[in-house]
């Protein structure tokens, strides 16, 4: 039963509410300042109040207290000589004092000695109250209180005044009065200023809001609110304001984008339809109108079944729509039906959207009846197309077939004739060597004049025939991929010199300045072709000259490196640039020179004359030698030309220009040596060098070969190498020198590095000799003539020349020059080898002569000799490698001894 | 005047009709008791009195003695803060040194001879030591105590000498002089 009074209740409560929040909004501000106050007031009233009424009682309980007190005082006497008249005297004055209605004295025995009743308003005492320990208390209507009478500490009776409080009652009604007068006052103030404060608020708020009302019913957003104030109002004012203005301009542009669309709509070309998902249209535009021959009236009473036969059917309706997303297209080719019943072939595109809730399509149908058309006669031009194109294609493969098949011919046939020129030109040369060699013995006999003139000319023009049969021969080798290179070590400052020595006449004969800038740091040795570089070169200096009248000719070399791994063995980049100051070479035919039988066209032939095959020959030659040949030129000012030569390998063997000397007066008896290097090259230049003496040589590529070759062939002789692949030489030689079948076999260390000479140096089980990269074949010779026995100037020599010396020795002398050298090793050769100094070394050399001379021993004598020569003349090379051969000089020296002495070595 | 007039006509009426009773006596006699420690509480000695034995109050009793039995347990608290000493004199009237002695040490000396002579003469001999000298119902012409009590009624009255009591250097209070019935000297 109390649920509808609860609802009531809490609709009662709503609807006050409600009519509250319907005040209007100056009505709210006034009652929200007037309750406001009115319950600041009304609080502070009651604290007034509540504070004033403390405040009498408090007086009220002083002022009786003091009172009593006074009175009691007084009674003293009267109580001590029981004087009842003098006691009600003192009671009297109380009368008027603080609405004092009843006063009463008590004896020591509680008995009334005396009493007042003031007003008539006489009450029995209440006796609890007298033996209460309180000494007042406020009843209902009175106020009692009791004072007890004490002489010289003694209680000699009790003072009981009762105050009547309506007196007090009145004064805070009084109060209570005045209060809500001043209430009721500050009420009505409040509601003034209320009124006046509130307008500040509700002024330009009810402006605002009539200013909305007028805006939205004129629809005028040109309108703007008046600022009243800079406040929060005046803020919320501007950007009304503000947002007035965005809205106009949105509604400006909205009104634009609109009439835009409209037009867009109005005059698209195709056909737009929109409807609903029953099918139904809304809206058409005149495209669509005209392109179906409908009154927009017609279409829009239609259904878009009855203009596409397509979307008939509910089925199919609600299929094509559900499949479509809100938000999404599609396209659809169809066939709309024109008013009469003509169709037209149209493509559809399909959007689903939503507006106000409701779900539409809109089609943008465009007639595709040209297109189509279209469509067909391309498709057929397409199939004829395709049809010609396969047929040219084969016609195509055919030709190919054929041009294979005379590309085959075609290369046959140069290989044949390069096959057949070179025959051709070896069958001529032939002959030709005859023509030469007999023309040159003609030269030498006696002829007249005229004779000898025409045997230059024959020797002339031989030798302009053996050129020209040269170029075509090697280009036909080339051709014919008949022409082999040989890569060997070549001396490369001797290589560029050489070279300078056989154009220096011919360039002096032209007054022509001549110049070789060789880059600082050129390895010393490099492994090339020699005969083919040489060639090449000869080849672009010739042309140089030939093409030069005046000015200069510089051939410069410089190299790059490739891998810096390896001191001694690394790959480098060489180019070979001849420049020169000559007549030049247009830009347009510096590529054509390269080619075989071309001439620079402002060439001369009967001034210059040429095969046209050089630059042919240098370009082939320098491909196969993984380089090639360019050149650039300005015409009139000279060209240059550039035999660029990569990954070349620096050699680590240098080769003596004129070593034929010694070569010549040593004979080696016949002898095996093994030479073990992992350059092939170097191995094969020594082989070279002793090719016509009577050693033989066997080789290994590492040490692991050199140790079982060493056991194989047990050689008389062993050139090591040190840093090898697999096993070093330092390696080999240990195992070597530890089998006892090929412990005696000398060893000579090539080395090239100081470090590696002072640990070979230190070994227990050394080498015989060493040598120092690159190694001259003058040293070679000079190191083999001690091990293998050999003939000087065909007189026997032995293999050791040293016993020469030694053997006239006594063995006391041979001792003392042992000890001598010993000294001369741990003072002098220390200091030499430890500070390297040209001044030590030479001191070295010079108590080293004196010692050779002391014991009249020429190899000493030799030896000191030369070094003694190296260091005056700054030798730094020579010093390397002699200096550290002088402990194994001592170590012989010692053996040799040891041997006079009948122990084995 | 006029109240001094009515209460002593009251109290001649109310003498002769009342009956005299030995209750009654016993009751004035606690009164008067209790009226002469009273008189302690309001009478003010000179500095050299209050000195002498200063730990004790003396209440010398010379002639009939009524009170010192009551008084011996009357006030059990001392007066003044001191305790009360109740001493009965004997006063030979001849030794006139040793009265002097003797009253000498008291603070209050209650006369009470039967004989108006005797009274009159030991008060004339004590007349400038600094005791309160009481009397009571004295029939004598001149009030010689200080002070003098009297049955008035069924009440107790009494009359003060202020002169005597200056002469010894007694003072009173004014709240006791305020109920005296009489004041010889110095004006009411």
């Amino acid at each position: 039963m109390t649920t509808p009074l609860i609802k009531k209740e809490v609709s009662n409560k709503s609807t006050s509410k409600q009519r509250l929040s319907n005040l209007a909004i100056r009505t709210k501000l006034k009652l929200i300042i007037m309750v406001v106050s009115s319950i600041g007031i009304l609080l502070a009233g009651i604290v007034l109040l509540v504070m004033q009424r403390s405040e009498i009682r408090l007086n009220l309980v002083d002022d009786l207290t003091a009172i009593a007190a006074i009175t009691a005082d007084n009674s003293i006497s009267a109580l001590s000589f029981n004087d009842k008249v003098d006691a009600e005297t003192i009671l009297l004055t109380l009368k008027n004092k603080n609405a004092v209605a009843q006063a009463i004295l008590f004896d020591s025995e509680n008995q009334i000695f005396a009493e007042v009743n003031i007003l008539n308003n006489h009450q029995p005492v209440d006796s609890s109250f007298l033996t209460s320990g309180d000494n007042h208390r406020f009843g209902e209507n009175s106020f009692e209180i009791k004072q007890a009478i004490q002489l010289d500490n003694e209680e000699i009776g009790l003072l009981y005044i009762r105050s009547n409080l309506s007196a007090l009652k009145s004064s805070m009604n009084r109060l209570l009065y005045a209060i809500l007068s001043v209430l009721l006052i500050l009420e009505i103030i409040a509601y003034f200023i209320a009124s006046y404060l509130q307008r500040l608020i509700s002024v330009p708020i009810i402006s605002l809001a009539n200013l909305t009302r007028q805006i939205s019913t004129e629809e005028n957003y040109s309108l703007r609110a008046i600022k009243h104030s800079s406040d929060e109002l005046g803020d919320l004012t501007d950007d009304f304001n503000n947002m007035l203005e965005q809205v106009q301009q949105r509604e400006f542009a909205l009104k634009e984008g609109e009439k835009r669309f409209q037009v867009l709509i109005e005059q698209a070309v195709d056909a737009l339809l929109l409807f609903d998902l029953k099918g139904n249209l809304r809206d058409v535009n005149p495209s669509a109108c005209s392109a179906l021959n409908y009154s927009e009236n017609e279409l829009l009473s239609m259904s878009i079944s009855e203009i596409d036969a397509e979307f008939s059917g509910d089925a199919l309706l609600s299929n094509t729509w559900n499949q479509l997303k809100v938000g999404d297209s599609k396209t659809e080719y169809s066939d709309f039906i024109k008013k009469g019943g003509e169709k037209y072939p149209v493509e559809i595109h399909l959007g689903k959207f939503e507006y106000s809730g409701e779900i539409f399509i809109l089609a943008f149908a465009r007639d595709i009846t040209v297109r189509k058309l279209a469509e067909e006669a391309l498709k057929q031009n397409n199939d004829e197309l395709e049809v010609q194109v396969q047929r040219r294609t084969a016609q195509l493969s055919q030709i190919n077939n054929e041009l294979v098949v005379s590309k085959e011919r075609a290369e046959a046939a140069s290989r044949a004739k390069s096959e057949f020129l070179a025959n051709m030109s070896h069958e001529i040369r032939t002959p030709m060597n005859a023509v030469m060699g007999f023309t040159e013995i003609l030269s030498d006999c006696e002829l007249d004049e005229e004779q000898a003139g025409y045997v230059s000319s024959i020797q002339s023009g031989a030798r302009g025939l053996m050129t020209i049969i040269n170029d075509v021969l090697d280009l036909s080798k080339i051709e014919a991929g008949k022409l082999s290179l040989q890569y060997e070590c070549v001396d490369t400052y001797s290589f560029i010199f050489e070279i300078e020595k056989i154009f220096l006449q011919t360039i002096t004969d032209k007054n022509l300045d001549f110049q070789i800038v060789i880059e600082e740091n050129l390895p010393k040795a490099l492994i090339i072709d020699q005969t083919r570089v040489r060639q090449v070169l000869f080849n672009l200096i010739g042309n140089a000259i030939k093409f030069t009248e005046e000015g200069a000719i510089c051939i410069r070399v410089a190299f790059t490196d490739r891998e810096t791994n390896s001191a001694s063995k690394s790959k480098i980049d060489v180019s070979f640039q001849v420049e020169d100051s000559g007549i030049g070479i247009e830009q347009d035919q510096i590529e054509s020179i390269f080619e075989q039988f071309e001439q620079q066209k402002s060439q001369s032939l009967s001034k210059f004359g040429g095969t046209g095959l050089g630059l042919t020959i240098c370009r082939n030659l320098a491909k196969m030698m993984n380089g090639s040949v360019s050149a650039s030129s300005v015409l009139g000012r000279g060209s240059t030309f550039t035999l660029h030569l990569s990954n070349i390998d620096v050699g680590s063997l240098d080769v003596p220009m004129a070593v034929d000397k010694i070569i010549d007066v040593v004979e080696f008896d016949s002898a095996t040596i093994l030479l073990v290097d992992d350059i092939a090259p170097n191995r094969e230049l020594i082989k070279e060098q002793f090719k016509d003496s009577e050693l033989s040589f066997i080789e290994a590529e590492n040490g692991l070969v050199a140790v079982e070759q060493s056991l194989t062939h047990t050689p008389d002789l062993i050139v090591m190498d040190i840093r090898m692949p697999l096993m070093n030489g330092i390696e080999a030689t240990e195992q070597i020198k530890t089998t006892e079948r090929t412990k005696l076999i000398p060893i000579i260390a090539l080395t090239a590095s100081i470090a590696e000479r002072d640990s070979i140096v230190n070994l227990p089980l050394g080498f015989e000799h060493l040598l120092h990269k690159p190694v001259k074949k003058e040293q070679l010779v000079e190191t083999f003539k001690r091990f293998i026995k050999h003939k000087i100037n065909g007189k026997r020599a032995d293999s050791n020349v040293e016993n020469d010396s030694l053997s006239d020795m006594p063995a006391n002398e041979l001792k003392e020059m042992s000890i001598a050298l010993e000294t001369l090793k741990s003072s002098d050769y220390k200091i030499a080898i430890s500070s390297g100094l040209m001044s030590d070394i030479a001191t070295f050399s010079k108590n080293l002569k004196t010692v050779s001379v002391q014991f009249s021993n020429n190899e000493l004598n030799n030896y000191a000799v030369k070094l003694l020569k190296a260091t005056e003349l700054f030798e730094v090379d020579e010093i390397e490698v002699q200096l550290p051969l002088f402990p194994l000089v001592i170590e012989r020296l010692e053996g040799r001894l040891a041997a006079k002495e009948g122990k084995i070595v | 005047m006029n109240k001094l007039i009515t209460l002593i006509s009251l109290s001649i009426c109310l003498v002769s009709t009342i009956p005299n009773s030995f209750a009654q006596k016993f009751d004035q006699t606690n009164v008067k008791a209790s009226f002469i420690t009273r008189f302690i509480n309001f009478t003010r000695w000179p500095q050299s009195q209050n000195s002498t034995s200063s730990s004790q109050f003396n209440i010398c009793i010379a002639g009939n003695d009524p009170y010192s039995d009551i008084l011996k347990h009357y006030p059990k608290k001392g007066i003044h803060g001191r305790a009360l000493h109740v001493e009965r004199l004997n006063i030979d009237m001849d030794k006139t040194i040793a009265i002097a002695r003797l009253v000498k040490q008291c603070h209050v000396l209650v006369v009470l001879f039967d004989d108006l002579e005797k009274n009159n003469q030991l008060l004339s001999l004590v007349a400038k030591f600094p005791v309160l000298t009481i009397s009571e119902n004295t029939t004598s012409r001149e009030q010689l105590s200080m002070i003098n009590m009297v049955n008035k009624n069924e009440a107790i009255a009494f009359s003060i000498n202020r002169e005597k009591a200056t002469l010894a250097g007694i003072e009173f209070s004014s709240r006791l002089l305020k109920h005296a019935d009489k004041i010889v000297g110095g004006g009411q």
